[in-house]
């Protein structure tokens, strides 16, 4: 830690903050938990026809989810303070249908291990977060 | 001359002599015509899987409550991959069939097919697509070329009929 500090050639560094990542499994265990309340917000709808949770909101963070016309479904946890969410999101259909699908190696239903999906994500969200909080 | 301004294009020609080889490539390898109409099949059925989520993704595209507004979203997809506007026509009576007339179809350009090769379905790959696009948006068609130019016809004709919705496939949220 301090080698790195003192290092000057490490300059400028750029800390960020936040819970250590999911696995892979971890990830789909959790997805798999919201699919069924999807489905039973969709069934509990006074309502017939209605879609399934969009927003979720708790005190500390809000969930937004995007289904596709084909059951796709994109999720992101946000700031509750954070704006633009749903543009992203379908920003995300977008770069899922370019650089996981338009890839031919990449099989269908499977986690998406494609480098330029993953630099495309990155720099898709460091935009939305600098205009979503420049917004607030 | 301004053909290089657009870095998102290609050629025409060139997406026609490389769809052209590899029916070449296929026909060499199987040789077979029926087989290779079934690999054409095929491979446009997993093309329209993938693309699917593209058109939705940039054409923003509603749910399609009836036929008639998938017949238009087809024809707005040749529009937007092949560039070209087939003109939807010859709806069944009972309103699950209608036909796709492509006027100038970019794959057969230059395509003369040898006696050989007389039953070859050389697009199979856009029926393919068609049936593999549908089925990700839970509607089973089957689609089969009724006229095709390479045969002598005056219009290649697509038909595409409409099986059933696959409520199986259907997420909750959607239906």
């Amino acid at each position: 830690m301090h080698r790195v500090l003192e290092d000057p050639e490490q300059y400028p560094i750029s800390l960020k903050f936040g819970w250590p990542k999911l696995s892979t499994n971890e990830k789909i265990f959790l997805a798999s938990m919201f699919y069924p309340l999807f489905a039973i917000a969709s069934q509990l709808s006074p309502e017939p026809r209605s879609s399934g949770i969009q927003v979720l909101e708790t005190a500390s963070y809000q969930l937004h989810c995007f289904q596709t016309l084909t059951g796709v479904k994109f999720l992101a946890v946000v700031d509750p303070r954070q704006t633009g969410v749903e543009a992203l999101l379908r920003r995300l259909h977008e770069l899922y249908a370019d650089f996981a699908l338009k890839n031919p190696f990449y099989s269908l239903e499977m986690p998406i291990r494609c480098e330029l999906f993953d630099t495309h994500v990155r720099s898709a969200l460091e935009s939305a977060e600098k205009l979503g909080v420049a917004n607030v | 001359m301004n053909r290089s301004v657009d870095p998102k294009k290609v050629n025409s020609e060139l997406f026609t002599l490389t769809y052209g080889a590899l029916v070449v490539q296929l026909l060499n390898d199987l040789e077979s015509v029926e087989d290779v109409n079934k690999h054409l099949d095929r491979m446009g059925y997993n093309i329209g899987v993938r693309l699917v989520e593209d058109f939705i993704a940039r054409s923003s595209a509603d749910k399609c409550y009836d036929l008639r507004e998938t017949a238009d979203k087809l024809q707005a997809a040749f529009r937007m991959y092949l560039g070209i506007s087939p003109s939807i026509a010859n709806w069944a009576p009972a309103g699950d069939e209608f036909s796709l007339m492509i006027d100038t179809n970019p794959l057969t350009e230059f395509v003369e097919l040898p006696d050989t090769c007389s039953n070859m379905r050389y697009s199979a790959i856009l029926p393919g697509m068609v049936r593999g696009a549908c089925e990700m948006v839970h509607l089973e068609v089957s689609s089969w070329f009724v006229q095709d130019q390479l045969r002598g016809d005056p219009v290649t004709e697509l038909r595409v009929k409409f099986i059933k919705r696959l409520e199986d496939s259907v997420p909750p949220g959607e239906d």
